[in-house]
């Protein structure tokens, strides 16, 4: 199934929804007077924003550990947050996207524990924003 | 989910905060969890489903309004001396127990009664609020 990712790093670990933004268009609009209608100045677009959302999973011996597992996750991906890094944003459906930096990433919710024979998952919905820079 | 929902009755000796609550008729105690359910853009089926943490809540059905309303902001232990179906009397305690509402019913020949309603809380986010010996 595939997930999508940030630079070659899988953004969540389940579930994992896309919603594209539109595309942004760069336009200049004035009026001209006596002329009716509008002046236009055309100048192509400028990316798009990209909202990611899906579930981080850990799993651990201990309710404390997954706990502590499901944290290390989530400050893991938020590193992709680093204001600095420009990568290729894959998709749900696989299609690549150029040039876009993680704006946000964050939980959406309160972690869920669910114990099992001998270990405890704990998952967490998370959302991540993207910035198609062109 | 062993035991989703419970209901105590022919209980004796029950004391709620070191109080004794006489005319008790049945305490229920039920039982849910929490979940979390996600699906992605081509899942037909939800990829996660899954039950958390476990929420211990149950009423308290007593014959006495006024000693109901008297305890209506308890909060402590609920413990209860309970007859199981073979006949074997246990000890039934629910730790951490809030009172969050007392209803009261009385009329013209008629019997009067209350039931009050409680959470139960962990000591320690671990152990299960009812413990039965």
């Amino acid at each position: 199934m595939p997930t999508p990712t940030f630079n070659e790093t899988r953004l969540v670990s389940r579930a994992a929804q896309e919603a594209l933004g539109s595309p942004q268009v760069r336009l200049q609009l004035d009026t001209l007077p006596g002329v009716h209608g509008r002046y236009a100045q055309l100048h192509g677009t400028s990316g798009r924003e990209i909202v990611v959302r899906g579930v981080l999973h850990a799993s651990s011996p201990s309710p404390a550990e997954a706990n502590a597992g499901i944290k290390a996750a989530l400050r893991s991906k938020q590193a992709l947050a680093d204001g600095a890094t420009v990568g290729d944003y894959v998709g749900t459906d696989g299609v690549t996207y150029r040039h876009c930096v993680v704006t946000d990433y964050r939980a959406t919710g309160e972690v869920l524990l669910s114990p099992g024979a001998g270990v405890c998952d704990a998952m967490i919905p998370v959302e991540a924003r993207l910035s198609q820079l062109v | 989910m062993s035991e989703p929902y419970q209901v105590f009755s022919d209980v004796t000796d029950v004391t709620l905060a070191g109080e004794s609550l006489p005319g008790v008729r049945r305490i229920a105690v039920s039982r849910h969890r929490s979940t979390l359910r996600a699906a992605g853009d081509e899942d037909l089926y939800e990829r996660v489903a899954r039950a958390g943490r476990w929420r211990v809540e149950g009423e308290i059905d007593l014959l006495d309004p006024a000693i109901a309303k008297a305890l209506e902001s308890a909060r402590g232990s609920l413990a209860f001396t309970w007859r199981d179906s073979g006949g074997t009397s246990r000890v039934v305690t629910i730790a951490g127990v809030s009172i969050v509402s007392t209803e009261l019913g009385a009329g013209h020949r008629m019997t009067p009664s209350a039931r009050m309603s409680f959470l139960a809380e962990s000591p320690d986010g671990a152990t299960d609020p009812v413990s039965v010996a």
